[in-house]
């Protein structure tokens, strides 16, 4: 019975060493945020217009451990007075490197969640570049402009 | 005992642990800077009546529209001068002569239609996408147009 009790525990400590913590499921951070410009004709707002300022985030996954990657819709977070948003349209699109047998993802603009899977890879950082963009045919007032989008990594 | 170790060890190896979701905002900001800019302004072309010979305009025969397309950022306001005679043929009696200039918008300025006049207009115009502006001229004289080019301006301007 003592044998089968030591190798217990130690099968338990190893085990307690390997297992992901919960709060280390998965590790975002936040490099860089992104810059809006708008365009010649004052109808788009975006990170790639006239030019390149995209938004670029890091997920570091746990050893073994797929996730899911959810990305949401950009939210208009801050617009200035007089900003006529009824005819305004807003969309992101990302891309994620390949990184082993991950294959990538690229995600052209659209107004929808989109999400992904990972599948269970090593320990790996994924690295995602994201882009916003505002449609409006009414133009836009003069002022600051802030758009949202939410980046959610599931277990 | 032993079910209890084993079963606990199994669960931690796979990773059956309580994990929760980890989200972040990515935010991005810009700034748009008012302003008001005129592009795309292309001259038009005047046609004589002739029926009466006394009125040349682009609205006339073998006429055409000038237009200008507008981007205004912010509130701004758009003046449209009073038309000019640029140029006449040789022998012409200005005496008596009318010059007058017409306008209309469209998408962002199409609130705007003023009638043919011959004095200087403004509009007050707020944020717009790039909308065209077409813009008529014409000469009226009772003494008719001796034959020979003409020409007329009108200054559009905008401005906060």
């Amino acid at each position: 019975m003592r044998p089968v009790s030591r190798l217990g525990a130690s099968v338990v400590a190893l085990a307690a060493m390997l297992a992901p913590l919960p709060g280390l499921a998965c590790s975002i951070s936040l490099p860089a945020s992104g810059t809006l410009r708008n365009s010649m004709s004052n109808t788009v707002l975006g990170s790639q217009v006239n030019g390149n300022t995209p938004a670029t985030v890091t997920m570091v996954l746990p050893l073994l451990s797929g996730v899911t990657i959810t990305v949401d819709p950009p939210t208009l977070a801050v617009s200035p007075g007089g900003y006529n948003a009824t005819l305004e349209t807003r969309e992101v699109a990302y891309s994620v490197a390949n990184v082993g047998i991950f294959p990538g993802r690229n995600q052209a603009y659209t107004t929808g969640s989109t999400s992904f899977s990972t599948g269970l890879l090593g320990a790996v950082a994924l690295s995602m570049t994201v882009h916003n963009r505002v449609n409006n045919p009414n133009g836009f007032a003069p002022g600051t402009y802030t758009t949202r989008t939410i980046v959610t990594c599931h277990p | 005992m032993r079910v209890l170790v084993v079963a606990t060890t199994v669960c931690l190896l796979a990773g059956i642990v309580p994990a929760s979701a980890q989200s972040v905002n990515l935010d991005f900001t810009g700034t748009v800077i008012p302003g008001c800019t005129l592009s795309a302004s292309d001259g038009g072309t005047l046609g004589l009546d002739y029926s009466t010979g006394t009125t040349l305009g682009s609205e006339e025969a073998g006429g055409d529209a000038a237009h200008v397309t507008i981007l205004s950022i912010g509130a701004n306001t758009l003046t449209v001068g009073a038309p000019t005679r640029t140029g006449q043929a040789a022998g012409y009696v200005a005496t008596g002569e009318a010059i007058q200039v017409r306008y209309t918008g469209a998408t962002g300025l199409s609130s705007i239609n003023v009638a043919y006049t011959s004095s200087q207009t403004t509009n007050p115009i707020t944020t717009i996408a790039a909308s065209v502006l077409t813009v008529h001229n014409r000469i009226t004289n009772p003494n008719g147009f001796p034959n020979g080019n003409y020409s007329t301006r009108t200054v559009v301007t905008c401005a906060p």
